[in-house]
Formats: structure tokens, C-alpha cells, sequence
């Protein structure tokens, strides 16, 4: 071939992006948006006890007051693998070792007559937008989870004030299906109908399980034996903090924050295993040649040789050919 | 042809007795659920009942919808693919069609049958298991209490005591609410829509090619969006309690996960296993034609005056059976063996015995240097294969037993190993040199010894001979592993003599057994 080895020539790739992968994320995007910042889809209004002690924590302000504040984590959630990724990818590409092993993985690709994409660009952009992929994803699950229970949390009845007149709430174990008895701020209710599962736990768990993922499996130091285990445990436990802090805000339940860790680790090991195939190359390794062909082809196309290294190979099959069967 | 036959009679009983039974435990009061109390206005089971009728997702729609949505896509799915297999012909045939009994079968008719089958016949095992659960545990919906309206003034003591409540004290007079009411461990809901997710993401994720990467994300997804809200509404109209529900998802999704793994071997083709013992075969056959031609033509080119005519003329008038499978090759390498035998005269008796054996060991002449190192190379190779013990104690042997041909070619210890060939192994070989009863004298010491001869060999060989000799094709796929190993050692190492200092090689010291470890062998390999 006149590309070379690791050059392939390809023209679907560009339109297979565009209409395809494109079209995916945008429609993700998108639907996270909708989700996110519009009220296309309302809150199930759920039910509550009279004077449910599980609903009575105290309000702890609105989420920009919060310890981790939403703008801080999601700019810190959605940079950090971005970061790691395009680091790991760059130095893989430049270390002399390891960029021999990502060209065999990885083709060069030629698509038209100008552009070359070759390995590096393949890579991160497949990564990343993977990861971006997934974020959204796990965007849409959160908000799908909460639009559809309206778990309340646990500062619900404080910032509901709920108006008890018109119900007979003399025994506890009344249960108040009409949820329209609130008096307080309507937009601090409704951010209180959505709480399960948390949306900070999910995401945080789900960036710093894919940035785990990919630091376990692509770098591969044998100088330092330390190095990697404590990066990968010290983004674990960020993210578990995050969901601790959660709880201990009495913004979520324990439940909510256990849920969001499974369905965050859910998304991030099946987009990490199944999709990006552990962040090795779409190839994989180059696949090896029939164990006989190389010795059997010149004993068949030469059976006088008379040199005895080829008539010991000859004899050396046919005896153990011979002792298996 | 049995394909029909086992579809009849065995696929179709099976789903139809799962359907009955679902039936059954559904739709009639059969069976009746476990008894189980409650306590005074508990809370976990005094929420709001949700009419049958205003459930925000009814159980038809959701069998429905269960069923219908990953079938829709498992047939989509599956057309798109046989068209792509259609048009590149040849590199993905990975299942044919098959024609029974007139009706032909195509590769898409057949895996849309067998995958949405499955998915049938799993969707009826959840839907059992299910509800088995349900009726043995027949714990209470959240919405007991509302449709049970029980009467606490018919038991004997106050609600106060906080008694448990094992008495039917309902008042209410929808019985079938409080039937369905006492079904709710695990939900019915969220099996099902877990079975279904689980099992159309499983064919999503070994079906959709790497090519896309987000496609198969965006399908699995959005499945498990679906199943999940199924699940979900469940909690928020008190059909269910949550612990129902996510003990719902795991049964689902476990049921789905073994019947992808196990009973469509995760959606690929069933072919698949089946060319992995095919090449082995054709490399074994040619393997053997392999090196008996290269035998054959050099012991034609190196000495054939001692050749008789009539020999020749046999061989003329007998061609070699091109047999397709390996034990008929490795026939005709032995018989052939057998002719090119009397070309050595002094072990003419060993040639029979080991003929069968070793036929490349003995064929060529002694007396190429080369050769002999051939003979200590073998095992050189067994160690270097890193193979275990049993193999490398019969790897040894082999060794041993050439080197001990080797002598025997040089007329020692000719007349007590011809004793020990038991002709009953080698009844094709037997056979030949019947009719070739004129010829040599080997004809005569062929008959001679008895079948018997089996039982003592192990011990004749005690030393070494301690391999499993049942263990035929276990020694074989071994041992093909054995070739890939050898032409890199060769090439390595043409020096055969540095390798024999290596402490794992065995000397050949039992010159005694010899024979005998030959005939373990041979029948270890052809058992």
C-alpha cells in the first residue's frame, strides 16, 4: 500500500461524525437543556406525612451556599478528565515508548486528499467526547429520576410551611396526597420535589470514575508504583465527599446520594468498558499470523531440501504429528 | 434435520408451559398469597390507592411495551445486519441458512426467531418468577391499609399495645385491590422492564460495531431511561415500595443477563465455537501430509535399492487415500512408512513397531549427525514449551524411545522389543501387512504377541510412563499448542547439544520400557 503502514484511507468517517455522532450529542445536549433550564417537564407532585420528621430538617439555604457550590463543581467535575485525558494522550504521544504501541493500536486515517487525522487527534476527541457524552447522559438520567418520583428532601416541610387547616392532621400517620397546602417560595419547593438521586453525587462519581478508568488503564509507569494509585483514589474520594457533604447538608437523603453513585458508576463503567473498550485502541492488536504458515510453506514448495536444518524441522513436526494422533 | 423436530417438540412445549402456568398464577385466584400481619395505621402502608384504570403505566401497556419495543428493534437490528452480511458476502457468513426438511431457513429468519424467542420465553420466566415471589412472600403494597379499611374493633385488644395483626380484618370491599394488594415483593414493573432493558442492551452492545461510538450509548440509554421510569412510578403512585422495586430491577436484570450469556451466547453467531476445532483439524492433516511428503520424497531421493519390486508395485497399485480428516492421513503415513520400511535392514523387526510410532525417526538414515540431534531435540522443546509434568513426563518418553530406535537401527535389543507390539492397536496396519504376508519377515513377529500386552506396560515403565494415557485428546490439543512453540525454537537454537545441558531434560536412561512407553503413546493418542 502507498500510505504506508499505519495510514488508512477512509471517507466515511468525517460523514459517519457529522450525521451520526454529531446529531447524537447535539440531541443530548439539547434534552439536557430542556431538562436543566426549562420547565417542559414538571415535577410529579408527591404526597407527604403530616409532620414527617424525615422532611423537617432545616433549610440550608440556597445551593450557591453550599459548600461546593454547583458552578464550582461542575467547572471541576467537567475539566478535570478533560485535563487528564489531553495530558495522558499528549505525553503518550510524545513518550518515544509509548507512542510506538499507540500507532500500532491506532491508524493514521486519510480521509479526502488533505486531511490527515492521525492518532492523537483520533484519540482525544474519541475520549472526550465520549466523557462529554456521558456527562449529559448522566444529566438526563438525574433529571429523569427526579422529574419522575419528586422525592422531596429533607427540608421540604420547613420551606413548604404547609397550611394544615383544611386537613385533619391529628394523627401522624396521615398522608397528604393534595401537595398544593404549601405557602412558602414556590421556586424553593419546587427545587425541593427534586432530590432523588442526587444530581451532585451522580455526576461527581461519574467524572472521577471515567478519569479513574483512564489513568488504571493507559498509564503505565514502572518508576513510580504510588503515583497512580493515589491519583485514582484521591479523585474517588473527592467525588464521595461531594456526595457526603450532600447528605450532611440535609440536601438529599442517604438514599438519593447512594443512587446517584450507583447510577453515575453505572453510566461511567458501561461507557468505559463497552464503548471506549478500556481505552485501548479501536484496532487492537494486530492479529498474529497462523502459527503453520511460516514453517509449512517452504517445506511444502522445497520437499528435497537437503540442508538438515530443514529436514530436522520436517522430521521434528511429523514426530510429534505423529505421537499426537 | 432435527432442527424442526427439536423446535416442535422441545422450544415450543417449554414456552407454552411457562405461558400456562403464567396464566394460572395470574389471572385466577389459584393460589393464594402468603399470610402475612401488620400493625395499627402503619404508616409504610397507609399511602393513597391508585385506580387500576389511572395507573400512570398499566400493566398492558408495559407488557406491551416490554415486548414489542426490543422485539421491534432486536428485528430491525437484525435485518440491518443481514443486509450488511448480504453485501459483504463472504467475510461475515457467519451463520448459513440451513434447509430442513425442504424449508429453507435463512441466517435473519433464524437469529430474529431465536433472539425474540428467547426474549419471549424470558419475559414469561420473569413474569413466573415474579410472581412465585409474590405469593410466597406476599408481603403488603403501600396502599394496604387504604383499600383494607381495616376494623380494629374486632380485635381483642386496644390499637395502643401495638399488636401485630395477623387476623383478616378487612372491611373493604374491593377484593380484588386487596388480592393485588398483598402481591407487591418484588414489582411486577420493574422485573419486567429490567428483563426487557437488560436484554435488548446485551444485543445492542455485541450487535452495533465500534464504528459509531455513540449510537449504541444513545440506544442502551435510552432502554434504561424507560425501564427505569417504569420502575420508578411504580414508588411514586404507591403501587410498590421502593426496596420492591430495586429488588425488581436486580431479578430482571440477572434473568436477562443469563439468558444473553447462556442461552443465545451473547448474541453471536453459534458457528462461532465451531471453527475453532476445525482448523486445528485441517493444520493436523497438514501437518502430517506435510511431513510424510517431505519424508517420502527423501527417502526416495536418499536410498531406495532395498525397495523389492513387489513393494513398489503395491504401492503403485494402492494410491494414498486423500482422506479428509486426520486419522486417515496419519493411516496413510504409517502404511506408507510401512512400505519405505525394509529400506533398513538390520531393524526390520523395530521398523514394524515403530513404524506406527515414529515413522520419521526411523525412515531417514542414522547416520547424519544432524539427525541424531533431531532425536535429542524433541524434548528440548517440551521444556522449553513450559508445559505441565504429565506431558513432559511423555515428551521424554518420546525421546527416549527415539534415541532408543536410534539403537535399535544399529541391530541392539532387535529381537525383545519386537515381542511387545500389540497388532490389536493397529488394525489398519495389521491388515496391510496381512496381505503382505509373503514378503518380509516381519510378518511373522506381527502376530505374535497378544493384547494383553497393554495391561503390563505401565509396569514395564514404571519410571516414567506415569502419564495419563486416557487423557487422548487433552494430550492432542496440547500438543498442537506444542507445534506452535517449535519453529521458533529451531530457529533460535540450531544447535540442539547447548540445550541438552538444560537441567529439564530427561536422559534417555529405560531402555527396557522403551517400547512399551511407545504403545502408551500411541493409545493415549488415539483413544
Amino acid at each position: 500500500m502507498a500510505l504506508g503502514n499505519n495510514t488508512q484511507r477512509s471517507y466515511s468517517i468525517i460523514p459517519c461524525f457529522i450525521f451520526v455522532e454529531l446529531v447524537i450529542m447535539a440531541g443530548t445536549v439539547l434534552l439536557a437543556y430542556y431538562f436543566e433550564c426549562t420547565d417542559t417537564f414538571q415535577v410529579h407532585i408527591q404526597g407527604f406525612f403530616c409532620q414527617d420528621g424525615n422532611l423537617m430538617k432545616p433549610y440550608p439555604g440556597t445551593e450557591d451556599e453550599s459548600f461546593i457550590s454547583p458552578l464550582v463543581l461542575y467547572c471541576v467535575l467537567a475539566s478535570t478528565p478533560t485535563a487528564i485525558i489531553f495530558i495522558g494522550e499528549i505525553s503518550m504521544y510524545f513518550i518515544k515508548s509509548t507512542r510506538e504501541t499507540l500507532i500500532v493500536q491506532e491508524k493514521t486515517i486519510l480521509t479526502g486528499e488533505c486531511c490527515y487525522l492521525n492518532p492523537l487527534l483520533r484519540r482525544i476527541i474519541r475520549f472526550i467526547g465520549v466523557f462529554a457524552f456521558g456527562l449529559f447522559a448522566t444529566d438526563i438520567f438525574v433529571n429523569a429520576g427526579q422529574v419522575v418520583t419528586g422525592n422531596l428532601a429533607p427540608y421540604f416541610l420547613t420551606v413548604c410551611k404547609p397550611n394544615y387547616t383544611g386537613n385533619d392532621c391529628r394523627a401522624h400517620h396521615q398522608f397528604i396526597n393534595n401537595g398544593n397546602i404549601c405557602t412558602g417560595d414556590v421556586e424553593v419547593i419546587e427545587k425541593a420535589r427534586r432530590s432523588f438521586p442526587s444530581k451532585h453525587a451522580a455526576l461527581s462519581i461519574y467524572s472521577a470514575l471515567y478519569a479513574t478508568m483512564y489513568i488504571t488503564s493507559t498509564i503505565k509507569t514502572k518508576s513510580s508504583r504510588l503515583a497512580k494509585p493515589v491519583l485514582c483514589l484521591g479523585t474517588l474520594c473527592a467525588a464521595f465527599l461531594t456526595g457526603l457533604n450532600r447528605v450532611s447538608e440535609y440536601r438529599n437523603h442517604c438514599s438519593d446520594v447512594i443512587a446517584g453513585f450507583i447510577l453515575g458508576s453505572a453510566v461511567a463503567l458501561f461507557l468505559g468498558i463497552c464503548v471506549v473498550h478500556n481505552f485501548k485502541g479501536t484496532h487492537g492488536a494486530p492479529s498474529k499470523p497462523k502459527p503453520e504458515d511460516p514453517r509449512g510453506m517452504p517445506l511444502m514448495a522445497f520437499p528435497r531440501v537437503e540442508s538438515p536444518l530443514e529436514t530436522l524441522s520436517a522430521q521434528n513436526h511429523s514426530a510429534s504429528m505423529t505421537e499426537v494422533t | 434435520m432435527t432442527l424442526l423436530p427439536c423446535f416442535y417438540f422441545v422450544e415450543l412445549p417449554i414456552v407454552a408451559s411457562s405461558i400456562v402456568t403464567l396464566y394460572f398464577l395470574e389471572l385466577t385466584d389459584l393460589f393464594k398469597p402468603a399470610k402475612v400481619g401488620f400493625q395499627c395505621y402503619d404508616r409504610a402502608l397507609s399511602m393513597p390507592y391508585v385506580e387500576t384504570n389511572e395507573e400512570l403505566i398499566p400493566l398492558l401497556m408495559l407488557l406491551s411495551l416490554a415486548f414489542a419495543a426490543p422485539a421491534a428493534s432486536i428485528m430491525v437490528g437484525e435485518g440491518i445486519v443481514y443486509c450488511l452480511q448480504s453485501r459483504l458476502k463472504g467475510r461475515a457468513g457467519a451463520e448459513g441458512s440451513i434447509n430442513a426438511g425442504g424449508c429453507n431457513f435463512n441466517s435473519f429468519l433464524r437469529r430474529t426467531v431465536r433472539f425474540v424467542g428467547v426474549h419471549v420465553f424470558g419475559l414469561c420466566a420473569t413474569a413466573l418468577v415474579t410472581d412465585v415471589i409474590q405469593l410466597a412472600t406476599g408481603y403488603h403494597a403501600p396502599f394496604f391499609l387504604t383499600v383494607c379499611k381495616p376494623n380494629y374493633t374486632l380485635l381483642g385488644t386496644p390499637c395502643d399495645a401495638n399488636p401485630y395483626i395477623t387476623q383478616d380484618i378487612c372491611s373493604g370491599t374491593d377484593k380484588h385491590a386487596i388480592l393485588s394488594a398483598r402481591k407487591t415483593f418484588p414489582s411486577q414493573h420493574a422485573t419486567l422492564s429490567a428483563f426487557a432493558a437488560v436484554y435488548v442492551s446485551m444485543y445492542f452492545n455485541s450487535i452495533i460495531s465500534d464504528s459509531t461510538k455513540l449510537l449504541k450509548p444513545i440506544l442502551v440509554f435510552a432502554f434504561a431511561i424507560a425501564a427505569g421510569i417504569c420502575g420508578l412510578t411504580q414508588i411514586t403512585q404507591y403501587r410498590s415500595h421502593p426496596a420492591d422495586v430495586y429488588v425488581g430491577f436486580l431479578i430482571g436484570s440477572g434473568i436477562a443477563a443469563y439468558l444473553a450469556y447462556h442461552a443465545v451466547g451473547n448474541f453471536r453467531a453459534p458457528m462461532e465455537r465451531v471453527p475453532v476445532p476445525a482448523p486445528a483439524k485441517d493444520a493436523l492433516r497438514a501437518l502430517t501430509q506435510r511431513g510424510h511428503d517431505s519424508v517420502y520424497h527423501q527417502n526416495k531421493s536418499v536410498s531406495t535399492d532395498e525397495l523389492n519390486p513387489q513393494t513398489r508395485l503395491e504401492e503403485a497399485a494402492r494410491p494414498v487415500p486423500r482422506e479428509k480428516n486426520s486419522l486417515g492421513s496419519l493411516k496413510r503415513a504409517s502404511v506408507d512408512v510401512d512400505l519405505l520400511a525394509p529400506r533398513s535392514p538390520m531393524g526390520k523387526e523395530n521398523m514394524v513397531t515403530f513404524s506406527n510410532t515414529l515413522p520419521r525417526v526411523n525412515t531417514p538414515s542414522m547416520d547424519d549427525p544432524a539427525r541424531r540431534h533431531m532425536t535429542i531435540h524433541v524434548p528440548v522443546d517440551a521444556s522449553r514449551s513450559k508445559q505441565l509434568i504429565t506431558e513432559w513426563k511423555q515428551k521424554s518418553l518420546e525421546g527416549r524411545s527415539m534415541t532408543l530406535a536410534e539403537e535399535a537401527a544399529h541391530g541392539r535389543g532387535a529381537g525383545d522389543t519386537g515381542e511387545d507390539v500389540p497388532p490389536s492397536l493397529y488394525p489398519t496396519v495389521q491388515a496391510r501387512s496381512a496381505e503382505r504376508a509373503a514378503m518380509g519377515p516381519r510378518v511373522l513377529i506381527q502376530p505374535r504377541p497378544g493384547a494383553s500386552q497393554l495391561v503390563h506396560i505401565p509396569e514395564e515403565s514404571q519410571a516414567g510412563a506415569s502419564g495419563p494415557a486416557g487423557s487422548g485428546a487433552a494430550v492432542r490439543a496440547k500438543w498442537m499448542t506444542l507445534l506452535s512453540h517449535e519453529p521458533k525454537v529451531e530457529e533460535d537454537s540450531p544447535d540442539p547439544q547447548s540445550h541438552g545441558s538444560s537441567p529439564s531434560r530427561t536422559p534417555p536412561a529405560d531402555i527396557t520400557g522403551f517400547s512399551s512407553t511407545i504403545h502408551i503413546l500411541e493409545s493415549s493418542g488415539r483413544n
